[in-house]
């Protein structure tokens, strides 16, 4: 007996992509929290992320486009750029 | 206070308890002498300390034990180092702004940095490789120390009683470092390990205060080291996943932790913690425990592997990757875990988006089993 109604195959994947960015993109937003906002480890965890979807050994596999961990972390990536951001500005704004 | 003592002897404090460590060590004094203008107070930069008497509001040592820094998660230990020095930082305000807003009343700062060296990873602790007895700099010490621990997981478990033990035992440890005269520090620094011996500064140490102050921080770090393992959570489930592993009939003839591991098969990088080998079905087990980063586990799980063939040459070998049980349903959830999920039976793959597919996570050709730490 089936316990949640079949989703569409279609819309499963439709749902798939922006789940994942969202996703990632909300981990990089608690990793700021998690680091109270420090700036350096932030920009250590970009140049990581970075680092790991440029990973030439990986280009063929789980990093390649379209493939689910790289998708979540494109949104990780795209995360970190934005709080970093957001925290350069409000640290200006501070003086 | 003095201590009768001569270096690398043990010294007796007398103290029976961390809160008698504690009071002894906020004693000790640092008397520059008059002639030593090299450390300058920054805020009054044309005033030399010499002569001056001083007690470290902030200090510190790190009980880094190698081991435990894992690639994901973090905690911020410049954070951990204000808090624990009975800061209550504004979190609203950046760090940096705030030390500089108050640090004007102390009389002395000390930073600290500390740097992950792959020649030192046969060491079990790594103390205090860089001192910073000026204030300018050990600003930058904290901001390095915040960046350096990001790599720490938060489940490190040293809670504030410990980490107050590391700070202030540095205190004991690099005011004296900051003492010597010019020229006479020619190794630097202090490496400890926990079984005690220490691999002291074979500098011209011609002054009692330096012994004293290297001999207190070791007696520290061996309260540290034991205190640390009985808090740090990450070690507790690699631990337990070990004994799960050594149940299932696997012996570890390459080590029992990921340094040794590293060390014997001659393994730079990430290195996973468990490395094992049972006769019974003549198959090798290489297996990572992990908080949540998937991609780190399996650079880990390859690493190790590329090691292992490298000493052994190929064979049957299995791969796990052990995650917590607030981590594994997510990775049975549409949504996953970092665009991982499992199977049915457990095993890591994940989805192309544009054709639907599923693929499994191999490390040379082979599936890679996910499972709850026990």
């Amino acid at each position: 007996m089936l316990e949640y109604p079949l989703i569409p195959l279609e819309i499963k994947s439709a749902l798939l992509r922006p789940t994942l960015l969202i996703s990632g993109r909300y981990d990089a937003f608690q990793l700021a929290w998690k680091l109270d906002a420090n700036l350096e480890a932030l920009k250590k965890e970009l140049a990581e992320t970075e680092e790991l979807l440029n990973d030439p050994d990986l280009r063929d596999g789980r990093m390649k486009p379209g493939a689910s961990p790289r998708t979540y972390r494109e949104g990780y990536l795209a995360g970190l750029q934005e709080v970093i951001t957001l925290i350069r500005n409000v640290t200006n704004d501070l003086g | 206070m003095t201590y009768d003592c001569a270096l690398g002897q043990p010294l007796r404090t007398g103290a029976e308890t961390l809160a008698d460590l504690y009071r002894q060590i906020r004693q000790v004094g640092l008397d520059f002498a008059a002639a030593d203008t090299r450390y300058v107070d920054p805020l009054a930069p044309t005033q030399p300390l010499g002569g001056t008497t001083l007690t470290l509001p902030v200090v510190a040592l790190l009980p880094v034990d190698l081991s435990q820094i894992p690639d994901d998660d973090s905690i911020d230990w410049g954070q951990r180092l204000l808090e624990t020095s009975g800061i209550v930082a504004d979190p609203m305000l950046p760090k940096a702004q705030w030390l500089m807003h108050n640090a004007a009343g102390w009389d002395w700062f000390l930073g600290f940095s500390y740097v992950s060296l792959s020649f030192l990873r046969d060491l079990d602790y790594l103390i205090a490789s860089a001192l910073f007895p000026v204030f300018g700099v050990g600003l930058q010490g904290v901001r390095t120390a915040g960046v350096w621990g990001s790599a720490l997981r938060d489940d490190a478990g040293y809670d504030e009683a410990i980490m107050q033990t590391a700070l202030l035992s540095l205190a004991a440890f690099g005011l004296y470092v900051a003492k010597l005269p010019p020229g006479s520090l020619r190794s630097g620094g202090s490496l400890m390990t926990p079984a005690g011996p220490l691999a002291y500064a074979t500098s011209t140490v011609n002054t009692a205060a330096l012994g004293r102050g290297l001999v207190i921080a070791t007696e520290l770090a061996h309260v540290l080291f034991a205190r640390g393992n009985q808090n740090n959570h990450g070690y507790d489930q690699e631990q337990r996943v070990r004994d799960a592993l050594t149940e299932e009939g696997y012996t570890q003839p390459y080590g029992v932790d990921d340094q040794e591991v590293a060390k014997n098969l001659g393994i730079k990088g990430k290195v996973a913690d468990f490395v094992g080998y049972n006769d019974e079905i003549d198959s090798w087990l290489i297996a990572e425990s992990k908080g949540g980063n998937i991609d780190h586990a399996i650079k880990q799980l390859e690493n190790t592997n590329a090691g292992l063939t490298n000493t052994r040459g190929v064979g049957s070998t299995e791969f796990r990757i052990y995650t917590n049980a607030d981590q594994y349903p997510k990775l049975q959830g549409p949504q996953g875990l970092a665009g991982y999920r499992v199977d049915s039976n457990g095993y890591l793959g994940w989805i192309d988006e544009f054709s639907s597919e599923w693929h499994y996570v191999e490390v040379d050709g082979v599936k890679v089993l996910v499972q709850m730490i026990p």
